[in-house]
């Protein structure tokens, strides 16, 4: 099912489907260490001079463009955690390779390698760098392999242009020196050491968001910001602000990671979503509260089986339902859900749309348990107000109609 | 057959020798064993944090700071690793031609017990009925192949632990994550609730400052001192 665009213009910022925009553009909107806190550690220990930076610029960036290309080519169809070894023996590959060219530079040119003494035991810690595993996890798998190299290189501009300046204040701060030279007297010791980089990191961070947050008020950008919250993933937060969402007359908030919600008035569900068996990718993710607001649980649901058609009256169209795996002690009136993997969402069609003539119910659900779930990577994004609205209806349809 | 017996006994004599080696010598006894490695966990946890001091698991420090639920799994899987693969390496880098390798290809030696240690635990978890079986292996990934399961065994030969010693500086690697994940997880609910934080600062930016505030504190115990 598509969103149509109007109501997906409107209803949910552009995420996927924001205009294509320049791919350096995206090195500082979607940089590895400012936005998405990745590949911390060579920054922090290994970037303290000009030198030391540039050669982790050099190293991830080649790590990244091989990392992302491979895996958007080959490595997407293994298992995850065997993708996890492919990048780690890629690393493994690419340092011992940048080392063994190093050797042979400093042997053809007469000259000492500096650059790989300065950075020492830090150099093959490269081969684990986090950036590269969650780049090629969140991005590569998705793409075809000339966006993958697109989003590589966009990777490797953003971090190497934050470990090369952050390299650069260190030695200058620390040192008093520029590539290796005396340039001034002052010297801050301490700012070469890890938590300088942790600092340094945090105030670009918050120099970048700044930046994000005029764009936003201008208009020229949507999402950047929110995209460096970075809170904990609380579950009882996530609810309070849904329900808050809820009462200002929002749809609740949809997660890339955890799909959307549907608002249903349902039974009793265990309170942890994890406890819950992993089943296959489902459309539907769901969320309950009870009368008073209080949330329950959220998963993903497993459509509710088709009714039979009645032949002399319209048939009753139910909302989706949810069923509860076997393992389920609690005994559940309503819907029932199942936990799944998370899906990304993709454009999806709504159930209810503005554009489209509203039905009077629901629509059916899918079909029944001789029909195996449509595993699919489409969600369901449904306005919730329109939802009650239509839930609003046909309680009062039923309550006037005895039948 | 004579030649055979002298080959044997050559290497028997090699093979006493280098257990004695392991051991940490047969003439050291097993309290200063025990307390040496007291001193590397000490080391590990608190006098040069592996996470603050040290820089290393940063980035799995404030992923599973962000996440609740993941700090046990997360930092018993540090452990072992850190552990196994510390004293596997420390095994092979007492054979001589290891030994005399560059740093950068005993690296890649190290790099290679890891995997192939990740990969017999990640196949084992595959094959064997294990509860919760996907959430394991969507996570051994991210707890097992990261900078500081790395850089236990690369800093154990760079201090010259014995094998003792690197056992325990394995063991606490664990320690000193959760040290710092529960530390940093308790700032970020802080920092959460307090509103005057200005909008620029809010979320990682905070995040980064308060983990670095922490790796300052953390960077007093080493001794090191700090000229401004």
């Amino acid at each position: 099912m598509a969103k149509t665009k109007a109501w997906q213009e409107q209803e949910f910022p552009e995420t996927d489907e924001q205009p294509r925009r320049h791919w350096l553009w995206q090195a500082l909107t979607d940089n590895p260490l400012l936005v998405q806190a990745a590949g911390i550690c060579p920054i922090a220990v290994a970037a303290a001079t000009i030198r030391g930076g540039l050669l982790v610029a050099i190293i991830t960036a080649a790590q990244l463009l091989l990392c992302e290309l491979l895996t958007s080519l080959l490595l997407k169809k293994l298992p995850g955690w065997l993708r996890a070894a492919g990048y780690f023996a890629i690393g493994l590959g690419v340092i011992c390779g940048a080392f063994w060219f190093s050797e042979a530079l400093s042997k053809w040119t007469g000259t000492d390698s500096q650059a790989v003494r300065t950075v020492g035991v830090f150099l093959p810690l490269l081969a684990a760098n986090s950036a590269v595993a969650l780049r090629c996890e969140h991005r590569a798998r998705q793409l075809p392999p000339g966006e993958a190299l697109r989003d590589a290189a966009a990777a490797a501009a953003g971090y190497g242009f934050v470990a090369i300046l952050i390299g650069t204040v260190r030695e200058l701060l620390g040192w008093g020196s520029f590539w290796g030279r005396p340039f001034t007297e002052v010297q801050v010791r301490g700012i070469w050491m890890p938590f300088g980089g942790l600092l340094l990191l945090g105030a670009l961070a918050a120099l970048l968001k700044q930046v994000f947050l005029r764009l936003e008020e201008k208009g020229r950008l949507t999402g950047a910001a929110a995209a460096m919250e970075f809170q904990i993933e609380d579950w009882e937060v996530r609810r309070q602000r849904d329900l808050d969402l809820l009462d200002n007359g929002e749809a609740p908030s949809a997660d890339p990671h955890e799909g959307t919600f549907l608002l249903l008035d349902n039974g009793m569900f265990p309170e942890d979503p994890a406890q819950m068996q992993m089943t296959q990718p489902l459309p539907l993710f769901l969320k309950s509260w009870d009368a008073d607001g209080k949330p329950l649980a959220s998963g993903f649901a497993v459509p509710a089986p088709k009714p039979a058609p009645q032949t002399k009256a319209p048939p009753k169209k139910e909302p989706p339902k949810a069923e509860l795996p076997k393992k389920e002690k609690a005994p559940s009136a309503g819907p029932k859900m199942v936990r799944t993997a998370p899906v990304r969402p993709e454009p999806v069609k709504p159930l209810v749309s503005k554009q489209a003539p509203r039905p009077e119910t629901l629509p059916e659900p899918a079909p029944a348990e001789t029909e195996q779930p449509r595993v699919t990577q489409e969600t369901v994004e449904i306005k919730i107000s329109e939802l009650m609205r239509l839930l609003a209806e046909q309680e009062e349809q039923e309550m006037n109609d005895p039948k | 057959m004579i030649q055979n017996k002298r080959l044997a006994r050559t290497f028997l004599s090699r093979f006493i020798c280098a257990a004695t080696a392991i051991g940490g010598g047969m003439e050291v006894s097993m309290k200063n064993n025990l307390l040496s490695m007291f001193n590397a966990g000490l080391y590990a946890v608190f006098l040069q944090n592996l996470v603050f001091s040290g820089g290393f698991g940063t980035t799995e420090a404030i992923r599973t700071a962000k996440k609740n639920g993941r700090l046990l799994s997360a930092s018993l899987a540090i452990s072992l690793f850190s552990a196994v693969t510390t004293v596997i390496c420390q095994l092979l880098t007492t054979l001589p031609r290891l030994a005399t390798l560059p740093f950068i290809w005993l690296a890649a030696l190290y790099g290679g017990v890891l995997l192939g240690l990740y990969l017999l635990a990640a196949g084992l978890s595959v094959l064997l009925p294990l509860p919760r079986k996907t959430l394991v292996l969507r996570r051994i990934g991210m707890y097992c192949l990261n900078t500081i399961v790395f850089a236990v065994p690369l800093l154990s030969f760079r201090l010259g632990y014995s094998i003792f010693q690197g056992l325990a500086y394995g063991l606490t690697a664990g320690l000193a994550f959760a040290a710092a994940t529960l530390l940093i997880n308790a700032g970020m609910a802080t920092l959460r609730e307090n509103k005057a934080i200005p909008p620029m600062f809010f979320g990682l930016p905070a995040t980064l400052i308060y983990t670095g505030l922490l790796a300052l504190a953390f960077t007093g115990f080493t001794g090191a001192p700090l000229t401004f």
